[in-house]
């Protein structure tokens, strides 16, 4: 009994000083904060923000939307003073060329005006045709909007982006984006003022794509899985089943939840044939060009909405 | 003041990481400046500083750039209370100590990472990751080790010294002063 009473007191005095049953009240001791403390807390207060955050994948709003509005300013500033100085850089650069230039448009410009008026007239046969080709631009009648990158992430691990766009603008989570006439990704996560975007070439992604040839099978496009092939997304089909060269573009099909199709991925570079006959992997280069990111384009209408809404469109008479 | 003028150093110098050096990138690679500061401030100030900026840093870094909150605010945590003991056995003036700890804390940060965010998502491949990331990171991170590390140190020093009572009315190096 004397000795299970002696291990008690051993452990709480050594963590908690002065909190062991005391026989005279003379005895007290203030408590005095330690390193060890000090690190219990605050590792408990990271794995819980890391349990709520992963395990339970709710988003701690609060952070978010506190360190948001602090980092707005900077990220403005500093992508004024980046956007000044590009601008003389460019100017100081041109200037000679800039007077030139400005001659040999206004030339081209007279002989546009006189261009337009006479394609008016074949805008109507054209749009006819377009209908036809519904598919493959689908998503030219979507609304949508631009936003700047503020950062990426200042991380060697993970392939994501910061816009400057969030929830207050309109943005919702799986909203299409897209750069240069490509797919880049998709937003993940959003919050008050900024949202992230996953882009395609992340190990986690996966697109339903389609190959736009009259073929039109589809194939999953994942982001890399090793990191030989920069900067490349990789397609594992089975080539009796699926028809695939290099130079194939890969569009998004309609197939898939997220994305709306017939928005172009990316063309195939190289094709792989694996061991056994069995599968081919396929590397694609995205359209989306990530060197020297400023600018994208997000769709700001759900395609899932959108799906539905046909659907329900499709069934009446 | 000082608390103040560091931490706001410490954002100031996170938000730069996004934004400036990630222009700088030479094969996707960025040098690692969250580091260097953690470091730097731990050597200069000691243990509790270093845990302070770490934690801050690295909560900044979690909140505005990634969705697992947490994470890098207890790797930077740790790694700012193991630098503080650096503290203890720096000489003024010593430059091969910084550089030689933000080195192999770079390391130890890239072990981490690798296991964390690569081995337990099914990625094996250790040497691949080595030498893809972690070895240039160490590389591109040491360049800049050195200017940051001597300007963190005076720019901690001289806040040390700095009162800002001293400042108001006008006195220096002069008056009873006992050093806290």
């Amino acid at each position: 009994m004397k000795k299970i009473h002696r291990t008690k007191l051993k452990w709480r005095s050594r963590l908690l000083p002065g909190t062991t049953p005391l026989q005279n009240i003379q005895d007290r001791v203030p408590l005095k904060v330690t390193t060890r403390h000090r690190l219990l807390i605050a590792g408990l207060f990271c794995l819980l923000c890391l349990f709520i955050t992963i395990i339970l994948g709710q988003s701690i709003e609060p952070f978010h939307t506190f360190y948001g509005s602090v980092a707005k300013p900077f990220q403005n500033a500093y992508l004024k003073v980046e956007d000044f100085l590009s601008d003389t850089w460019a100017t100081a650069k041109r200037l000679r060329s800039l007077e030139e230039e400005n001659r040999r448009l206004t030339e081209e410009l007279e002989y546009y005006v006189y261009e337009n008026t006479t394609l008016k007239t074949e805008v109507v046969q054209s749009e006819e045709i377009q209908a036809l080709y519904d598919l493959d631009h689908y998503y030219e009648a979507y609304p949508k909007t631009g936003a700047q990158i503020v950062g990426l992430s200042a991380n060697n691990w993970y392939e994501t982006l910061i816009i400057d766009k969030g929830s207050n603008d309109g943005i919702a989570k799986d909203m299409p984006v897209l750069v240069s006439g490509g797919l880049l990704g998709r937003i993940t996560h959003v919050y008050e003022n900024y949202s992230e975007i996953t882009t395609l070439i992340d190990a986690d992604s996966n697109v339903f794509g389609e190959i736009n040839r009259l073929s039109r099978s589809t194939v999953n496009v994942q982001g890399r899985d090793d990191l030989e092939k920069e900067k490349m997304c990789v397609i594992e089909y089975d080539p009796l089943e699926v028809d695939m060269v290099v130079g194939d573009e890969i569009v998004t099909s309609a197939l898939g939840d997220i994305y709306p199709p017939g928005i172009l991925i990316g063309t195939v570079t190289e094709i792989v044939e694996g061991e056994n006959g069995l599968s081919n992997t396929a590397y694609v280069m995205p359209k989306a060009d990530t060197k020297g990111l400023s600018y994208v384009l997000i769709i700001t209408e759900l395609w899932k909405d959108d799906m539905e809404a046909e659907l329900e469109e499709g069934m009446t008479p | 003041m000082k608390k103040l003028l560091i931490l706001l150093f410490a954002f100031v110098c996170v938000i730069l990481e996004s934004t400036l050096f990630v222009r700088l990138r030479i094969g996707g690679i960025i040098p690692n400046l969250t580091l260097i500061v953690v470091v730097s401030i731990a050597l200069a100030e000691g243990n509790g500083w270093g845990r302070g900026i770490g934690f801050f840093m690295g909560l900044t870094h979690d909140v505005l750039f990634s969705h697992r909150i947490g994470y890098f605010a207890l790797m930077y945590y740790l790694l700012g209370h193991l630098c503080g003991y650096g503290h203890r056995i720096l000489r003024r003036g010593n430059l091969l100590i910084p550089l030689l700890l933000t080195i192999l804390a770079d390391f130890v940060y890239g072990f981490a990472n690798y296991f964390f965010l690569a081995f337990l998502h099914g990625r094996t491949d250790p040497s691949l990751y080595f030498h893809q990331i972690i070895l240039p990171e160490a590389a591109y991170t040491s360049l800049f080790i050195l200017p940051i590390y001597a300007f963190t140190t005076w720019a901690a020093g001289l806040l040390s010294r700095i009162h800002v009572k001293d400042v108001i009315t006008h006195r220096f190096h002069g008056g009873e002063r006992i050093e806290p």
